[in-house]
């Protein structure tokens, strides 16, 4: 019950990474699909990787759970689960342990998610008797009550339904009644709310909200939405072209993001009190990773770039804030105000 | 289930009937009975008696009208050639060739489906690619070839198994694995590309990330979605080896089944033993068709039969 390691140390994180890369051997060449990527999650924290399509969120979600598959291979790096690399011979026997155990992973599409000829109550059967012994009998018990905490109705019905007899809604529930059956330490959501409708995706944040209070659940958000981290998590580090170009604490990234990029992607969100007709958009597009640029990434977007941007910047802290970020012209906000445009009518 | 049982009853019963009126008119033009069984000094008068009394000088459509009534009755007629109700003859040899088919397609599935799904773990490995080219040898050769190579190796060279006939346990096993070989070869093919397939859905990743076991995802998850394609080329390879494959490889081998009989009949023109025959083959086509249709249902709860 009691691991000293548990209980040692709360500001310890969980999982570190440090400098992580990835890459895929493609017929075109080497793809560099992460180029050093560190960060730490502690004990019931939050945070939110946050980034376009193609940055690398899900590349580094798939590395920290072992799902990394030919043709792509993690080739430099840490990964440190309570201290201990999850990489190499022993660490990837470690992680096997952990899988499902301590570490589990919501995924973004829950209509594929689950096997279609296995029940709801045979999913979770199987992943608790692997995980915790129980007998079939005790992990259906434990199995209803799962889908209820995860707030589903009529649960003892649910556990003989077909993953075809419930919504996209539902099954992301089922996913996640999944993902915390064995009581992990750290739930990793790979964008769970972005095949799902509006109104279900709140419910779904609300529930993985409540179940990082209930069950000290650190989680780590992944998600191209900048709404959905607001309303959950703590801490925010922003992902472009396979690298992290800012961290921070969310408050502090909204209010004061100092690399040009996160600064974009905060004015690119649409708000319903900004009723202006054009959403604001970062011209361009990022850059390829088969050849990925020596210096800053960022700089062909970028509004400010300079000489300097030739070379690629670190992941600096600012003095006196916590958070850091990788710019060499940080200024408080990069881009011109956005012209207020005529209404838009929402009518 | 019942619902779909009694409308799969009354199709089946429709295409037995359309089968044996295709029978009807066809086995009239195999030949002529009468010129085959009796004797070339045979007279006119004879000939006419003869014809007579197997009704055929009646016009076609009352020997039909008569052919359908004997039909209700399951009556099939006596065999022309061997002087029996050809009912009878072939209710005898039945066992005989679904034997052979169940022995040829235990065989064909017991070792097709590992195989596939054991070649699908490592696609272009080394053990994929010897799966594989044995296999298309076992596809491109045809049954009545590999038989004989089959006998001259075990049978005659090692003396392992008898050449033909039947009888002993002995006995079953060429014949089996001549009538299994090209069957186990698609069903192996077949498996191997679905495993490949299966294997990159979404779900085997989720199963992989709630850390189950490769194992387990294999035989647990990936084999069951499998079974609906592999079921469907196993029916219907089990159709084809009963309405065909089994003439070649019991006439080879000279086991006593249906297919030698029909071989048999041929060639003695005996019309109504081939029509009580190709009855009873049309029987279990509908049969397995069913049973098909239900197994379906058994494995993917999302197949609506009504």
């Amino acid at each position: 019950m009691d691991d000293p390691a548990m209980t040692a140390d709360d500001t310890a994180p969980i999982l570190e990474l440090r400098n992580l890369e990835v890459e895929f051997d493609t017929r075109a060449g080497t793809v560099h699909g992460l180029r050093g990527v560190s960060f730490a999650i502690r004990r019931g924290e939050t945070l939110a990787l946050v980034g376009e399509s193609g940055s690398g969120k899900s590349v580094t979600a798939s590395a920290i759970m072992g799902l990394i598959q030919l043709p792509g291979a993690v080739t430099g790096g840490e990964i440190l689960w309570k201290g201990q690399s999850l990489l190499g011979r022993a660490g990837e026997r470690r992680a096997r342990r952990l899988r499902g155990r301590e570490m589990s992973m919501v995924f973004q599409d829950p209509m594929t998610s689950l096997n279609p000829l296995m029940s709801i109550g045979s999913h979770l059967v199987e992943v608790q008797r692997r995980h915790m012994g129980l007998s079939r009998r005790a992990a259906a018990a434990r199995g209803a009550e799962l889908l209820d905490a995860v707030g589903i109705t009529e649960p003892h019905r649910r556990m003989g339904q077909f993953p075809h007899e419930l919504s996209g809604g539902m099954r992301q529930r089922v996913m996640i009644a999944l993902a915390i059956a064995c009581e992990p330490e750290l739930l990793i959501a790979d964008e769970p709310t972005t095949a799902l409708d509006v109104t279900i995706q709140a419910q779904v944040l609300d529930l993985l909200s409540d179940l990082q209070r209930d069950m000290g659940l650190s989680i780590l958000l992944i998600t191209h939405d900048l709404g959905v981290v607001a309303g959950l998590c703590e801490q925010v580090a922003v992902m472009y072209a396979g690298e992290i170009v800012e961290t921070g604490a969310a408050d502090d990234i909204f209010d004061r993001a100092r690399h040009p990029y996160t600064q974009g992607l905060i004015r690119s969100t649409p708000r319903l009190t900004d009723r202006s007709e054009r959403l604001v958009s970062i011209d361009g597009a990022p850059p390829g990773l088969l050849h990925p640029p020596a210096g800053c990434a960022f700089e062909p977007r970028c509004p400010q770039s300079s000489e300097r941007c030739r070379a690629r910047p670190a992941l600096a802290a600012e003095p006196g804030r916590q958070g850091a970020f990788a710019c060499w012209n940080s200024t408080p906000s990069a881009w011109p105000e956005a012209a207020p445009g005529p209404k838009a009518s929402f009518a | 289930m019942a619902k779909f049982l009694v409308n799969r009853l009354v199709q089946g019963m429709l295409v037995i009937l359309g089968v044996t009126l295709v029978v009807f008119v066809a086995t009239r033009l195999v030949g002529d009975p009468v010129q085959m069984m009796l004797p070339l000094s045979a007279s006119a008068e004879q000939r006419a008696a003869f014809s007579q009394e197997l009704g055929l000088d009646q016009p076609i459509g009352t020997q039909f009208l008569s052919f359908a009534a004997d039909l209700l009755r399951f009556d099939f007629g006596d065999s022309l050639w061997q002087r029996r109700p050809a009912l009878d003859i072939v209710l005898a040899k039945l066992p005989k060739t679904l034997q052979l088919i169940a022995a040829g397609f235990g065989f064909a599935v017991a070792f097709g489906i590992p195989l596939g799904a054991l070649a699908a773990v490592r696609p272009d490995g080394l053990l994929d690619r010897i799966i594989v080219s044995v296999s298309l040898i076992g596809l491109s050769v045809p049954q009545f070839w590999l038989g004989l190579i089959l006998v001259m190796v075990f049978a005659v060279n090692l003396g392992l198994f008898p050449t033909s006939g039947s009888g002993s346990l002995a006995h079953i096993v060429l014949p089996a694995v001549t009538l299994g070989i090209p069957s186990m070869a698609r069903i192996m093919m077949l498996t191997r590309s679905s495993v490949i397939a299966e294997l990159n859905q979404q779900y085997v990743r989720t199963a992989r990330a709630r850390g189950l076991p490769f194992r387990r995802i294999l035989f647990g998850h990936t084999m069951r979605n499998i079974l609906v394609p592999v079921l469907t080329l196993t029916g219907w390879e089990v159709i084809s080896a009963w309405a065909g494959y089994t003439v070649v490889v019991e006439t080879v081998f000279a086991w006593p089944g249906l297919g030698m009989t029909a071989m048999n009949a041929i060639n003695h023109s005996d019309m109504f033993l081939l029509q009580a025959i190709v009855f009873v083959v049309a029987v279990g086509i509908v049969l397995v068709s069913i049973l098909l249709d239900a197994l379906y249902k058994l494995i993917d709860p999302r197949i609506d039969l009504a």
